[in-house]
Order: C-alpha cells, then structure tokens, then sequence
C-alpha cells in the first residue's frame, strides 16, 4: 500500500478527532475600482462586485471540505480598507455603505465580512475622521460587518490622537449595543502594525498592494498540538518539545496550504475571475470547544495553570516552534502568524482567569512573543475612555518597539462589574470581567500626538 | 532510471571516440526513446494535487458483514477498489481501503453520504478523504 497505516491513522485522528480544521478561508476582494466621489456609485459598485467575486465562495469551500473530509469552520470575505475606496465622504454616508456591506455579506453567505477599516498611523484624512465616527452606528446596526483601526507602526510611530478616538468609540459602541453584552466591540479592532494578508476576522482586510482577487487560509488545530505535547511526557528537554510540535505544524500547514490552492484554483475556473492563491497564516487560534486550547498546551508544557512563572517562555516556545514548522510546510506564509490568545475563546484561559491565575498585565507580557494582542478582553462596563487610551497605548507599544503586529480587541460590557461573567455566544465565547487597574493615567490620555517611530525603523 | 551507469556505459561503449557532447546526446535519445521524464523534471507540487483516489477508513467493534456492505457501496458509487487492508485487535477492526474515483460518474460526495448512512446503521466510523490530504500531510 502506498500509504503507511501509521500516517493513514495519524491524519484521520488529527481531522476527526482532535478538532483540526481550516479555521478560515477568507476570499479578500479588491474594492480599490469601486471608488467614486458619489456615494451611491460607491454603494452599487461594491454591492455587485461582492455579489460577483464572492457568489461561489461558500459553496466551493464546502466542496472542499467535503472532498478532504476537513472542516473549514469559517467562510469569510475581507475587502479593501473601506476608508479607501469612500474617502470624502461623510458620517452618514459610511453608514449607508455599511449597510449595503452587510446586505452584500448576506447575500453570499459569509458570516462575517471585514474591511471597514482605516489606517491611520501617521494622521487621518477627512474620510478617515468620517469613518472613525461612524463605527459606533456601524457596528450596532450591521450583522456581519467587522471594522479595523490601524493606529500605529513601527516605521510611522503612534497616532495617539486616533488611540484616543478609539478608546471613545469603543465605550460608544459598547454603550450601543449594551442590550447584546455590547457585542459590537467584538466586531472592533484597533492595531499597531496591521498586515495586509490577515485572514482572521475581525481585523482582516485586503490590503492596498494585494492583487484583485485572493484566497488567505488560517489554519487552526491546537487539539493536534496538544497531543503532541502530551505525548512526548514530562521529562523530556524544552528542544524535544520544540521539535515535536514543529513537526506536528508542518502537517497542519501542508493541509491549509492543500485547501487554500484547491480553493483559489476552482474558484478561478469557476468566475474566470484571477482569484489566486496567496497565504497560509500560521497561526494557532482556539475555539471555545474543550480540548481545542492554546492555555491547555501552556500547561500540558508543564504550568500548573496558564498565568504561573515560565507561561510567557512556554508561549514563545510554542510560537517559534509552530512558525518553524509551518514556515518549512507552505512556500508563502503570512498573515498574523502565531499563537492566538483570545481570552474569551479558550476555556483554559477563561479558568485561568475565573481563578485570578491570569492578569491583564501578565496578557500584555504574554503579547510580546506572539500574535495578536489583547484579544476578546472583557472589562468592567465603567472603564474609562482614558484607562482604555493607556491600555492601547502600552500595547500598540510593545508591537511598536518590536516591529510586530499587537492589537486590542477591548469590551467594556455594559452595566457589568469585575467578577461578572459575559457570554457573546458562538465562536465569540465567554468570558469573566477581567479587573482593570484603578490608577490615574488622565495628564498622559489627554496629551495626544505622534509617539515617534523608534529607531530601529530606520534601516536604510 | 540509473543516469549515472547509463552514461558510463555510453562512455565505455564509445571508447576512444568519447566526448561530453557525444555521451550527452546519445544519453538524451536513449531517455526520450524510454520515454523515461526527464531528469530536470521537477516534482509536482503537493498542492497541485493530481491524485484520483481516496482513502476510506473505517474504525468500530467488529461485526459481520462491514467490509462487504461498504465494498458494496464503493462499487455502486462507481470507484474502483484498489487496495484493503483491515486489522482486528481485540474485537476493534480498523480499515483502510484505497478507490480510485477517475470514473467521471463517481460522485464523492454521493459514497460519503452513503457510507455516513452504513456508518450510522452498523455503529461504527467510515471517513472518506482524497489522497492528496494524506500526500500533503506526510510527504516532502
């Protein structure tokens, strides 16, 4: 036989059994030929080019997915950064496009649609101002609509007058959408060092230099690497465990690379539209189904609980290994490109902090060695607009200094106290309020400004 | 194909009339004639994926009638079975079965649904996934 019974069972285990799937197939679509100053030809023209592009994206997936018996959890749309294709247009006009946006992501099936995004980190335009005061309405009246704030880069420094837009949009659209656990902020990111190929919603969009038509593949499968881990024991060194995982990133990143090429190849055929393939994303994201956590691997390493001494080296240690191994599996590699951890969707993290294990500054230190950031925080509903400035700034920071993309996914769930417990739902998950420091930050908040880029930004 | 011993044959057999030019050419048409591929053929990539076959898997306590019923099945959906193997360790078979579904009126999505159907009738699991995962995922 040419197939070995041993890689025969090790696959059928990896995709049946421990939860590995394709988290997401994200089609980014260029919307860059829809612009116009007239907003109702901006409208038209984006609704009937997703209509076009997107119309075979799910189904073919789902063939995909059958023909490979792996499930591809999310099927998803990423568009051109909306501030882009709309700029000069105002307040209201962004929320009519949005809502057009939505009907389009309807439409074709996507679940979540991202893009309504603005990049900003060295100083906004009249489109991005209009687009940053229209994200509290967005995000409360749209389904499937995701939006994005880049506020800041290693090579332009911080925008830190747009940090402090942010952190009053996200208390506005908290406040907005306070009857769904002020769910909007769910569909919120703000970022430092944003990527152009991120598949992963919510802060995926398709970037200015991406080509017309795209497939980006997130995979996902920490079930797999937990297995692994488990597997080679507690005596062995931390270059043993190293390898292991590696080996086990290198299959799942040969699977994404496999579907995300099926994919964009059928969905060429199909539209005649150049749909090509373009990355995998590395990364290692969690759901909120058991044995599907990035915090069990941290303590299947060997921590009491995620939050004890070493959780950050462990985190670096499964960071590296996975982008070894994946780096080796798949010729274009993007994306975030990390371990992922949302508190809110990984039941080890959510134990972790029900026990007070894990702080909101022991996340920030985990943040630094890998992606993304502070992901699906939920804090206390009366947290300061200037409390949620510092708390952007020190970790657009850290992504800033180390030329590495951070972002914050922040919710400050209405009317809800420290020790609550908020649940969003679905893949969104569940989270406790996390405590949130009580110091006074208000002299720095209120500054504003340009943190200048760091030196290491100038490599020329 | 050994080039290497091919070429010194090549070499011996022209004796003192060799040259690089001339072991190189009579090299080249021996090899087309073969119809052998070329050596600066590149393997195809993984993600090309060429293959026409899938694996079906089957696992569950063991019971009369399981291979011959899914073989039935295979057989209807119009794939061809090339390979089985199964194992029966203490009461537990595992199955593996290699088709080869180039039939252009095979469906897959047809054999699955059906072998979902005899999976949920005799209590047991039968996966059915293209070659090209298993390719992708265990070969350089």
């Amino acid at each position: 036989m040419h197939f070995a019974l041993r890689e025969v069972i090790d696959t059928v285990r990896m995709t049946e059994i421990e939860h590995f799937d394709i988290r997401t197939i994200t089609l980014g679509i260029s919307l860059r030929d829809c612009s116009s100053r007239l907003p109702a030809t901006v409208r038209a023209r984006s609704y009937e080019k997703i209509r076009r592009v997107a119309a075979h994206h799910v189904r073919v997936a789902k063939e995909i997915e059958a023909l490979y018996g792996i499930r591809i959890t999310n099927k998803r749309v990423a568009i051109t950064p909306v501030s882009l294709i709309a700029d000069g247009h105002s307040r209201d006009d962004f929320v009519s496009l949005a809502r057009m946006l939505d009907t389009a992501a309807e439409h074709v099936g996507v679940d979540f649609l991202a893009g309504f995004s603005a990049l900003v980190e060295k100083g906004s335009t009249y489109g991005d101002e209009a687009l940053i005061a229209s994200l509290p309405e967005v995000l409360a009246s749209t389904k499937h609509l995701c939006a994005s704030v880049n506020c800041g880069s290693t090579a332009a420094g911080i925008n830190a007058n747009a940090v402090q837009q942010m952190a009053q949009v996200i208390k506005d659209t908290a406040r907005l959408t306070a009857d769904q656990h002020s769910l909007g902020c769910c569909k919120l990111v703000t970022f430092c060092n944003a990527v152009q190929d991120n598949p992963f919603v919510a802060g995926a969009f398709h970037g200015i230099s991406e080509p017309e038509a795209v497939i980006n593949v997130g995979i996902s499968g920490p079930g797999v690497v937990l297995r692994a881990v488990k597997e080679i024991g507690t005596t062995a060194s931390l270059d043993t465990l190293f390898d292991a995982i590696k080996r086990t990133a290198f299959k799942i990143t040969r699977a994404g690379a496999l579907v995300g090429h099926r994919c964009a190849k059928r969905l060429a055929e199909i539209t005649s539209i150049p749909i090509q393939f373009g990355i995998v994303d590395i990364s290692l994201a969690p759901t909120p189904a058991e044995g599907d956590s990035i915090g069990d691997i941290l303590i299947a390493m060997g921590l009491e609980d995620v939050g004890a001494p070493g959780t950050t080296a462990a985190l670096a240690l499964l960071n590296e290994a996975v982008k070894r191994g994946g780096l080796m599996a798949a010729t274009h590699v993007g994306g975030l490109s990390g371990a992922f951890i949302p508190v809110s969707e990984d039941q080890a993290m959510i134990r972790a902090t029900e026990r007070g294990h894990l702080s909101l500054e022991k996340l920030e230190a985990m943040t630094s060695v890998c992606s993304v950031g502070l992901d699906m925080i939920a804090l206390p509903g009366d947290t300061s607009p200037q409390t949620l400035t510092g708390i952007m700034l020190d970790e657009f920071a850290i992504g800033m200094i180390n030329n590495k993309t951070t972002a914050t996914r922040l919710i400050p769930v209405h009317g809800m106290k420290e020790g609550d417990f908020v649940e969003f739902g679905g893949l969104l998950g569940s989270a406790p309020i996390l405590p949130v420091s009580r110091l006074g930050n208000h002299v720095l908040a209120r500054r504003g400004g340009q943190l200048p880029a760091p030196i290491r930004s100038l490599t020329n | 194909m050994d080039i290497g011993a091919l070429v010194d044959r090549i070499a011996q057999a022209l004796g003192p009339d060799v040259t690089p030019d001339r072991v190189e050419s009579i090299a080249v048409s021996v090899l087309s004639y073969l119809e052998e591929p070329s050596v600066r053929t590149t393997p195809v990539p993984f993600h090309e994926g060429t293959g026409e076959r899938v694996l079906i898997t089957a696992f569950g306590h063991d019971q009369p009638g399981v291979l011959a019923r899914i073989s039935t099945a295979v057989f209807e959906s119009g794939a061809n079975i090339l390979d089985v193997s199964q194992k029966i360790l203490q009461g537990y078979f595992t199955l593996i079965m290699i088709a080869d579904i180039s039939n252009p009126r095979t469906s897959v999505t047809g054999l699955q649904a059906q072998l979902q159907h005899l999976a949920e009738s005799f209590g047991v699991r039968i996966y059915v996934q293209h070659e090209d995962l298993f390719n992708a995922m265990h070969r350089p």
